[in-house]
């Protein structure tokens, strides 16, 4: 079932166009990969996707379940369904990550207590138990000030245990791969296929290969200066492996 | 009863004054005339138009007997009706009267002592080498005013080597209109001695403002260790002036905040006096200036003695159209070798009206010591709203998150009845920000 549809997408960053028709369909439970090198628009799309003000959408559209979320704002689109693990998440002194997930469990709900109490802890836990123990995340992290002072990992290990507590229809990774050891990597890797399995449609952003040979997307798209180039199997991602992306540039460009 | 009007004679006899507090007033009275032309002390404030005698309600037995417009009021600063028999020592003083206290029995026992600070005067002469001693009737107008017309407040007496671990709560609350509430609170810590002291301040809307011109000294002898934590919340019409001295003996420390909420403008200079070696000063303030209001916050700490320390720590979020200015102040003498000081000002600014100004000054009069400062000014991050608002929170959850995380460092060790009341008052004030 197609969950995402982006079509001829044209992104600009003040005055200056980075995406030059964009398009991309994912399907449910399907994981797309977009690989391409730096500066190709990779993040930009990621960035446009989720509605960052700074990104500004030229023309083209984005539907989430045939619904188009081109124009609404960035919560909305995030209720409708759609998610983003960062690649460089902010810091946000002050606020523990028990409190930002125990927000985002109830965020629709009116009225929530202003503090959390240690008798709603054991819910809370309940709640995000087993996303933090599918990326390898202890408990004791709740009580860490959100990024602040994380490893590379830890960024990446948390952005992926959103995706199961938010639940998503889409999700976006954005080099989920980068600045992270191996066990990270393969904690990381089995995580985005178990959302696959439960029918979360994965787009995966990088230019690394070392995710994909973990994951093996059901597609590769190849990007090159604000456009897709090339669309194919995993044979596309070991044609960059061996020639490097002037190679595939060179027998798709144009 | 206004004090032009008012015969400070008449004022002393009415508050029994023995004789020492009746000619302390008198000299004070002289001062207010001597400084009263000068220049208009306040802005603000128009301290003739002013009556200091508020509602008489008279001191209640329990707190069942309290006025229910009262209890409302105690309700806005989180203190609900079923845990108010938990408290270890409570004092709520309306308007000019302390018309509640109460100290468990297992600290009277220990020797802790709390009543009026009226009655304490009446009883004890002694008192008359600590009364307006850090906060003199000649450092401003405003304060000789209040050395004249002080009224109400609480006296907290530690006796030593005894810790009072559970905080001690008061109250003031003004209900009247056109008021100037001069509660004058003095509390006094023997050596070794430790106390938790959390003060809470409301009033309903007013028509007409009301001033809060309240004093607090404290003692903190030799080795004792102070904390004081500071709630203002006065919802409307209300300058608030408050007057605050300390002095810190031998590797004693006092830690102080202030959390300012509301008011129609508010003057903070906290004092606190370094005498002891190795002592310790901690300033802290969060406020939270919204709509057209004007804070000054910040203080002045001076290190007098050698290896002392003090850190002057501010935080605030300035938005719609609020004015806040921050001037904090370090000294250190040249008795202090081997002092040490830190200032620290964030600020965050939401909005293009509002507006934030720092000033703070590192003074000393020694080569060999170790000063510091940082500030930091800025909106709040593009990045973090948008990380949040992408994750479905919608803008005011999102400034409401980040704010709350930027006051927490300093109200997070408040009871959490406060604590639930302050995120109340940020949520509210990011609506519409």
């Amino acid at each position: 079932m197609r969950i995402l549809e982006i079509k001829d997408l044209v992104v600009a960053v003040g005055e200056k166009e980075i995406l030059h028709g964009v398009n991309l369909n994912v399907e449910s439970g399907k994981i797309e990969a977009i690989l391409g090198p730096n500066g190709s628009g990779k993040t930009t799309l990621s960035m446009a996707m989720i509605g960052h003000p700074r990104y500004r959408i030229v023309s083209g559209r984005i539907l989430l379940n045939g619904e188009d979320i081109t124009n609404i704002p960035p919560y909305e689109r995030a209720r409708k369904g759609l998610f983003l693990a960062y690649q460089y998440p902010p810091e946000i002194p002050g606020v523990t990550i028990k409190e930002l997930v125990y927000r985002l469990i109830n965020r629709d709900r009116e009225n929530l207590a202003p503090i959390i109490l240690p008798s709603m802890e054991g819910m809370i836990i309940r709640d995000v138990g087993e996303a933090f123990n599918n990326v390898g995340l202890s408990l004791e992290f709740l009580n860490r000030d959100v990024n602040v002072g994380f490893s590379g990992g830890e960024r990446k290990r948390f952005e992926v245990a959103r995706a199961f507590i938010q639940k998503p229809r889409v999700a976006i990774f954005d080099e989920p791969d980068s600045g992270v050891d191996v066990e990270a990597l393969d904690k990381i890797a089995e995580s985005i296929k178990a959302l696959a399995r439960i029918g979360v449609g994965i787009i995966i952003i990088t230019h690394y290969r070392r995710i994909l040979k973990r994951i093996m997307p059901d597609r590769v798209n190849i990007m090159y200066d604000g456009k897709i180039i090339a669309r194919g199997g995993c044979e596309l991602v070991r044609l960059v492996e061996d020639k490097g992306f002037s190679e595939v540039v060179r027998l798709y460009g144009n | 009863m206004e004090i032009r009007l008012m015969d400070v004679k008449e004022f002393s006899k009415m508050k029994k004054d023995p004789s020492w507090m009746r000619r302390f007033r008198e000299k004070a009275f002289e001062i207010i005339k001597e400084k009263k032309y000068e220049v208009p002390w306040d802005q603000y404030v128009d301290v003739e138009k002013l009556v200091i005698e508020g509602k008489n309600i008279g001191e209640v037995g329990s707190l069942k007997e309290i006025p229910q417009d009262v209890a409302t009021l105690l309700d806005k600063l989180g203190i609900p009706e079923s845990e108010r028999p938990l408290l270890i020592g409570l004092s709520i003083n309306v308007d000019n009267e302390l018309i509640y206290k109460m100290v468990k029995k297992d600290l009277e026992k220990r020797g802790v002592t709390l009543m009026s600070t009226e009655e304490a005067v009446q009883k004890y002469d002694w008192l008359k080498d600590y009364f307006m001693k850090l906060v003199r009737p000649n450092m401003s107008a405003a304060a000789a005013y209040h050395a004249a017309f002080w009224s109400g407040g609480i006296f907290i007496h530690v006796p030593e080597n005894v810790r009072v671990d559970y905080p001690l709560q008061a109250y003031f609350l003004i209900i009247s209109e056109g008021l100037s509430q001069t509660e004058h609170t003095l509390i006094i810590l023997e050596n070794n001695s430790y106390l938790n002291y959390i003060e809470g301040c409301a009033a309903p809307v007013l028509a007409r403002y009301s001033v809060h011109l309240g004093a607090l000294e404290a003692f903190v002898k030799d080795g004792a260790n102070l904390v004081v934590k500071s709630l203002e919340n006065w919802i409307g019409n209300v300058h608030h002036r408050p007057m605050k001295g300390v002095y810190v003996g031998k590797n004693a420390t006092v830690d102080m905040s202030s959390i300012t909420l509301g008011g129609k403008t508010a003057v903070m200079k906290p004092r606190v006096y370094l005498e002891g070696e190795n002592s310790r000063g901690v300033l802290r303030s969060v406020s939270l200036v919204n709509k057209d209001r004007i804070v000054i916050s910040g203080g002045y700490i001076e290190n007098k003695m050698p290896k002392t320390s003090s850190e002057l720590l501010n935080r605030g979020v300035v938005m719609d159209e609020g004015k806040e200015f921050f001037k904090g102040e370090i000294f250190v003498r040249k008795t202090a070798k081997g002092a040490k000081g830190h200032m620290e000002c964030n600020t965050i600014l939401i909005g293009d009206k509002a507006y934030s100004e720092a000033i703070p000054v590192l003074k000393t009069e020694l080569d060999d010591v170790e000063l510091s400062h940082e500030a930091t000014l800025g909106k709040i991050g593009e990045d973090q709203l948008i990380y949040l608002e992408s994750m479905g929170f919608d803008e005011e959850q999102a400034y409401s998150l980040i704010v709350n995380g930027f006051f927490n460092p300093i109200i997070k060790d408040l009871p959490t009845d406060y604590v639930i009341e302050i995120k109340k008052i940020i949520e509210l004030s990011m609506q519409g920000a």
